[in-house]
């Protein structure tokens, strides 16, 4: 009876679970093993309709032979002149590979097709894989669907002689290590300010906070303006007497400026976990301390930060990820080759070089890279319970 | 009520014995003004074909080339779309767009009435894979009221090098004595800006690729059009970066007036005119070299191997290049591509120099052996921004493009 209950409420839970469950199925689980699979051949999406070519067999065989049912040609004849190969390639217009050729060669019907074409039989669109299965006599499964070849590691050896992937690599660990300590101080620092209790603390909040919830996009136009030769910085620098400098435009300081913007668009956002770390140190620690004499930078040393261990170990990781996979600041502001990070090399072989299998395999590395570090950090900055 | 049921029932047979085909469009979304007239096209053909074939236009917006990539591996691309010159090859290799030959020869369609030029953007391997909807070369803008105020002749059609450099020297001023230039001869790109050089590579008698498609750019004729592009800014100190002077682009710099000529093309037209009416501008064609040479910049319609209804498509393709492209010349103001329509244009004063341009034009299309030229775009980009800020010298960037070449168009 009481199993009975508990199967029952089993069953409602993953139900009423189910809707996230399948989402992060479909759109997380199963492409990081797609992902796997990929970087192991020379995956092309654009390979992935290859077999479902429509073609209308009729016209095809019509404009093969230049001939037409109506002028009776001679099935023997048409037999004598028609080769599979290269019907399928010149008239279809499906590349075949060299065993696929040979299969062809010895597996068409070329009989059953002829036939047909005399009796006008195939005045209508054919996909090609069913096609293939009307007229292979063994063996049109291989037309079935699209499976790239396997290439073994060939994509990873290529990345580690490939210098854009190093470069790109650099880029993320210097950006990773530069971010997110400042980050994580700043937050601390902003989570601090914002829990005084002095007037309109709110306002405070709000602004420290609003960089991380505008979105990239329009953050990134701000600052490219902010940037730009005449812009903003560039005017204040001016005073100084210092001449003005294309921040993007640089190759020295593209990436330093967008690490300045990714730190404010971040600290705010990580300030909230440090706010509610902040509430949980016990009054009775801070008062004790201050009987004791300890100024308020004692306190923020000996006290508030040990006390934010485990948020500092938390944000420093979620930093380290987040750094390490930095992609739209860098594809709204970046022109330079030199100063893209991983996940932008990532992007580009996959979306604008065609070598899907090539970024799958880099998007493998990072992440054992990620996870490397991340497991690492782990050991060294153990959590601590209270 | 019986007699409602009745017609429904009659409505319904006969709606269902004259089945409309669904032809789906998709293209890029570029301005307001263009969607309203592709609107336009798709209704006067719906009306001409209503019961038949049934247009239904799909602008894709965003990152076109990726959306478009996801849609074709999804099998859901639209019946047919737009590819552009510069990346259009890497399409036809990987045998996803079908081949027209046949389709114009079963349809009728006079391909003679194109620019062979345009054409020959979308053919490969002997087949024709797109028709050009429109195209844009570009021309040399100039800022009338500047040149007055220096006193010099506006350019013609039979300026050199020299010419540019001569008129962008004396336009090129520092306004209010500050030590500082206020406006310049011209605005060049400084970043993404290989397009834009290999006219002058060409002008000075260089190319960009040999017969075997190895990089030809260490030419001595092709450096020296590398050579002259950079030294507009670096030597002769007469062209700035839009960036450099506060705009976002081209057209920008020479709305605002902080620069006398620009390099640009039809897309201008529309963006003065709307922006800056009150710039007093004239157009002619690029000044010459050792020859003539621009960039033709064009747009095809193609239809996917995978789509279902293909004569159908195509009847909507030819008719896109043919009444469209008359309602699109009126209403939009681009640059046909057909030679019939255009034959009013080249004796226009603003648009004649982009028409003659075509004649001479090189396509924004790199033969590569892959047919992938993005990652070598990219390289090539990234060492010419460097040169133009000092930061390498021409001869190590073209050691280096030639040195790693390969590797990026493999």
């Amino acid at each position: 009876m009481f199993k009975k209950r508990k199967l029952r409420e089993a069953i409602a839970g993953y139900f009423l679970a189910s809707p996230i469950i399948v989402a992060i199925l479909v759109f997380t689980i199963i492409p990081i093993f797609q992902a796997a699979y990929y970087s192991f051949t020379d995956y092309d999406a654009l390979f992935q309709q290859k077999y479902r070519v429509r073609f209308n067999a009729q016209e095809a065989l019509e404009n093969y032979f230049f001939v037409s049912p109506d002028e009776n040609p001679s099935e023997e004849e048409l037999l004598s002149l028609f080769d599979p190969v290269d019907f399928i390639e010149l008239a279809v217009g499906v590349d075949l590979n060299a065993e696929q050729k040979k299969l062809v060669k010895r597996e068409f019907n070329a009989e059953k097709l002829i036939e047909d074409f005399l009796s006008r039989r195939l005045d209508k669109t054919f996909v090609f894989s069913d096609f293939m299965k009307d007229y292979m006599k063994k063996g049109a499964s291989v037309f079935a669907k699209y499976v790239p070849d396997f290439v073994g590691l060939a994509n990873f050896f290529e990345a580690f002689k490939d210098r854009m992937f190093w470069i790109s690599l650099k880029n993320a660990a210097v950006f990773s290590l530069v971010v997110t300590p400042i980050q994580t101080l700043l937050a601390i620092v902003l989570a601090v300010a914002a829990n005084q209790r002095i007037r309109g603390v709110k306002f405070f909040k709000v602004s420290f906070f609003l960089p991380s919830i505008t979105s990239a996009a329009a953050i990134s136009m701000i600052f490219m303006l902010i940037y730009s030769k005449p812009g903003l910085l560039n005017r204040l620098l001016d005073y100084l007497g210092v001449g003005p400098i294309d921040w993007l435009g640089n190759v020295k300081t593209a990436l330093p400026s967008i690490m300045a913007m990714n730190i404010w668009t971040t600290a705010g956002y990580f300030m909230v976990t440090f706010l509610a770390g902040l509430q949980d140190i016990p009054t009775s620690i801070i008062e004790a301390s201050m009987i004791d004499g300890a100024n308020a930078w004692v306190r923020f040393w000996k006290i508030t930060i040990p006390m934010l261990r485990n948020q500092i170990i938390f944000v420093v990781t979620m930093g380290i990820i987040g750094t390490l996979q930095v992609f739209d600041q860098i594809y709204f502001l970046i022109r330079n080759q030199e100063n893209i990070t991983i996940s932008m090399y990532i992007y580009q072989n996959a979306f604008s070089y065609g070598k899907m299998g090539y970024a799958s395999a880099i998007a493998m590395l990072l992440f054992l890279i990620i996870f490397s570090v991340t497991l690492v950090q782990r050991r060294v900055m153990r959590e601590e319970r209270f | 009520m019986r007699k409602l049921s009745l017609v429904l029932v009659v409505l319904l047979v006969v709606v269902m014995s004259f089945p409309e085909v669904v032809v789906r469009l998709g293209g890029w979304v570029s301005s307001p003004s263009e969607t309203q007239a592709l609107e336009e096209v798709v209704k006067t053909f719906n009306e001409e074909y209503a019961g038949k074939i049934k247009l239904v236009y799909e602008p894709i917006p965003g990152d076109y080339k990726v959306k478009l990539t996801a849609m074709l591996s999804a099998g859901t691309a639209p019946d047919i779309f737009y590819l552009d010159t510069s990346w259009a090859e890497e399409f036809f290799r990987k045998g996803v767009i079908q081949p027209l030959d046949l389709l114009v020869r079963k349809h009728g369609l006079d391909l003679s009435d194109f620019y062979p030029s345009l054409l020959d953007a979308f053919k490969y391997d002997g087949r024709i894979y797109g028709l050009p909807k429109d195209f844009s070369t570009l021309a040399l803008f100039y800022n009338k009221r500047m040149f007055d105020e220096v006193g010099l002749e506006y350019p013609n059609e039979n300026w050199t090098w020299v010419d540019l450099v001569y008129a962008a020297s004396k336009l090129t001023r520092d306004l209010d004595g500050d030590g500082q230039i206020d406006v310049w001869g011209l605005s060049l790109y400084r970043d993404g800006a290989f397009n834009r050089v290999i006219p002058f590579i060409v002008q000075a008698e260089g190319k960009v690729v040999n017969d075997d498609l190895t990089t030809a750019l260490d030419n001595p004729n092709s450096v020296e059009g590398i050579r002259f592009y950079l030294d507009l800014h670096r030597k002769y100190k007469v062209a700035a970066a839009p960036q450099d002077v506060g705009a976002g682009w081209l057209g920008d710099a020479f709305g605002k007036e902080k620069a006398a000529m620009v390099m640009s093309g039809p897309w201008m037209l529309g963006f003065m005119r709307d922006n800056f009416p009150n710039v007093d501008f004239g157009v002619v064609e690029l000044p010459k070299y050792k020859q003539r040479a621009t960039m033709v910049y064009t747009v095809c319609y193609s239809i996917p191997k995978t789509s279902e209804h293909k004569d159908e498509a195509f009847i909507a393709l030819k008719y896109l290049v043919t009444k469209g492209m008359e309602i699109f010349t009126e209403k939009l103001g681009v640059l046909p591509s057909r030679i019939s329509l255009a034959k009013g244009l080249i004796s226009d004063p603003i648009k004649g120099p982009f028409m003659k341009g075509v004649e001479y034009a090189i396509p924004w299309r790199i033969p590569t052996p892959s047919g992938i030229f993005s990652k070598a775009e990219n390289e090539i980009n990234t060492r010419i921004s460097k040169v133009w800020m000092g930061e390498m010298s021409l001869e190590v960037a073209i050691e280096e493009i030639v040195a790693n070449y390969d590797s990026w168009v493999r």
